[in-house]
C-alpha cells in the first residue's frame, strides 16, 4: 500500500528529530528515503543525466550541514524543498558560467561516418574527379585552400602567386567544380 | 546497483558516521539575542562618547522622536528577516519583507521632504572629524555579530539576507549617531555621517553569496 503524503512528511519529521539527536540509524533511513526526492525534483531541469547524481549528493552533503537549522515543529517537505532548489540553482548557475550548456559529451555526438557510407563515398568521388580535372595550379590552390586551410597569404608564399593571383585563381577552380558538379 | 548508486550509498554512510547530535537553531531567539545585543552597545556607545547637549530639547521634537521611532521599527523588522532568513525554510517569512521595505520608503519620503522645505542645511567645515566616526562605532561592531550569527544558519537567500543585513545595522548605527551627534539638519544627518555606510554595506552586500556560503 502506497505512503500518502503527510504520513510520509511525518515519517520523516520524526525521522529528522532523531537525526538531530544523533541517532545514525534514523538519520541513514531519512537521507535514504528523500534520495529518490531528490532525483524526481532535480531530474526534469538539469541538462543531462550525467550531473544528476552529483546535485543529489551535493544536496545530501547541504541536508548534512544545514541539519540544525531544521524546525521540528514544521513539516520536514519544505525545508527540503528550499535546500533542492537552492543546490539546483547553485549548479545551474555554475554550469552556466562555464558555458557547460555549449560542451557536448564525445559519447553523445553522432557522428556521421562519411567514409564507410557508400551514398557520401560517391558523392566524395565525383568531387574528386571535378578535381583531378582542374589544371594544375588551380588544383594546388584548392588543396591548400579549402582542404588544408591555408591562409591565402600562406598559399601565395608557397605557390610563388601573388595573393590577388591566388584569389583569382581560387575563384576560377570554383566557377569551374561548381560547373562541373552541377 | 549502479557505480552511482553506490557511490551516493558511500556518502549516506560517511554522513551519517559524521552525525553529532545538533542543537536547533531558532531564528527568532537569534535575532533578539542581536536585537538587545545592539541596543546595548548602541547604548553603551552613547553614553560613553557622550549624549548630544541639547538631547533634552531633542526629546520634545516631534520629528526627533518620529525619525528615531522610524529607523527603530524598520530595524527590528530588517534583524527579524535578516535570520528569518538564515535558514532554509524561510518561504513563509517573505510576506514581512514588504514591512521594512515600506517603512525604508517612508523614511525615504520623509528625507527628502525635508530636503526640499529646509534644504540640505549648514554643513561644519570640518564635517569629517565628528559624527561619521561615531556613526563608524556604533555599525561595526554589530555587523561583526550579525555575519557571526548569521553564518551559523544556512541561507538560501543570500542576497536578501545580505540587504536586510544592511539595513538592520545602518538603521541601529544611525540612532546611535542621531544621539550623540547634535546636528539634525538633513546634509549631515542624512548624507554624510550616514549614506557612506549604506553605500560600503551595499558594496559589501555584493559579496553576500561567498560571505554566507555553506
Amino acid at each position: 500500500m502506497p505512503i500518502q503524503a503527510d504520513d510520509q512528511d511525518k515519517l520523516w519529521q520524526e525521522l529528522a528529530i532523531k537525526a538531530q539527536a544523533g541517532d545514525t540509524g534514523a538519520y541513514h533511513d531519512l537521507l535514504k528515503s528523500v534520495v529518490p526526492v531528490i532525483r524526481r525534483s532535480i531530474g526534469k531541469s538539469l541538462p543531462n543525466s550525467d550531473v544528476i547524481d552529483d546535485v543529489v549528493q551535493d544536496v545530501l552533503l547541504s541536508i548534512h550541514k544545514a541539519l540544525h537549522t531544521y524546525d521540528p515543529e514544521r513539516p520536514f517537505l519544505p525545508w527540503l524543498m528550499a535546500i533542492i532548489s537552492f543546490r539546483r540553482t547553485d549548479f545551474l548557475r555554475q554550469h552556466y558560467a562555464a558555458r557547460g550548456n555549449k560542451q557536448v559529451s564525445l559519447e553523445t555526438v553522432d557522428i556521421p561516418d562519411y567514409l564507410n557510407s557508400s551514398e557520401s563515398a560517391a558523392h566524395f568521388s565525383d568531387v574528386e574527379k571535378a578535381l583531378d580535372s582542374l589544371p594544375q595550379k588551380q588544383k594546388e590552390v584548392v588543396e591548400l585552400l579549402k582542404i588544408k586551410g591555408y591562409s591565402t597569404k600562406e598559399v601565395s608564399e608557397k605557390t610563388g602567386l601573388s595573393e590577388s593571383a591566388v584569389k583569382v585563381t581560387m575563384h576560377r577552380a570554383l566557377q569551374k567544380l561548381k560547373e562541373k558538379l552541377a | 546497483m549502479t557505480n552511482k548508486d553506490n557511490e551516493i550509498d558511500q556518502t549516506i554512510k560517511s554522513l551519517c558516521g559524521d552525525l553529532k547530535p545538533v542543537c536547533c537553531v531558532n531564528p527568532l531567539w537569534r535575532a533578539l539575542l542581536w536585537i538587545l545585543l545592539v541596543i546595548t552597545y548602541t547604548s553603551a556607545v552613547a553614553m560613553t562618547i557622550g549624549l548630544r547637549d541639547n538631547i533634552a530639547e531633542a526629546m520634545n521634537r516631534e520629528d526627533y522622536i518620529f525619525e528615531l521611532m522610524l529607523a527603530f521599527g524598520t530595524g527590528i523588522f530588517a534583524s527579524l528577516l535578516t535570520f528569518w532568513l538564515s535558514t532554509p525554510d524561510c518561504e513563509r517569512y517573505k510576506k514581512f519583507m514588504a514591512v521594512p521595505i515600506t517603512l525604508l520608503c517612508v523614511q525615504m519620503v520623509w528625507m527628502f521632504d525635508r530636503l526640499y522645505f529646509e534644504g540640505v542645511g549648514d554643513i561644519r567645515e570640518n564635517w569629517l572629524s565628528h559624527c561619521w566616526i561615531n556613526t563608524a562605532l556604533h555599525t561595526t561592531l554589530p555587523a561583526i555579530a550579525v555575519i557571526i550569527l548569521v553564518r551559523k544558519g544556512a541561507t538560501v537567500m543570500p542576497c536578501a539576507l545580505a540587504s536586510f543585513a544592511v539595513l538592520a545595522v545602518s538603521e541601529f548605527g544611525w540612532i546611535g549617531m542621531r544621539l550623540v551627534c547634535p546636528h539634525d539638519n538633513v546634509g549631515e544627518a542624512y548624507f554624510l555621517n550616514f549614506l557612506p555606510y549604506v553605500i560600503i554595506g551595499i558594496i559589501a552586500g555584493l559579496g553576500a553569496k561567498k560571505l554566507f556560503r555553506w
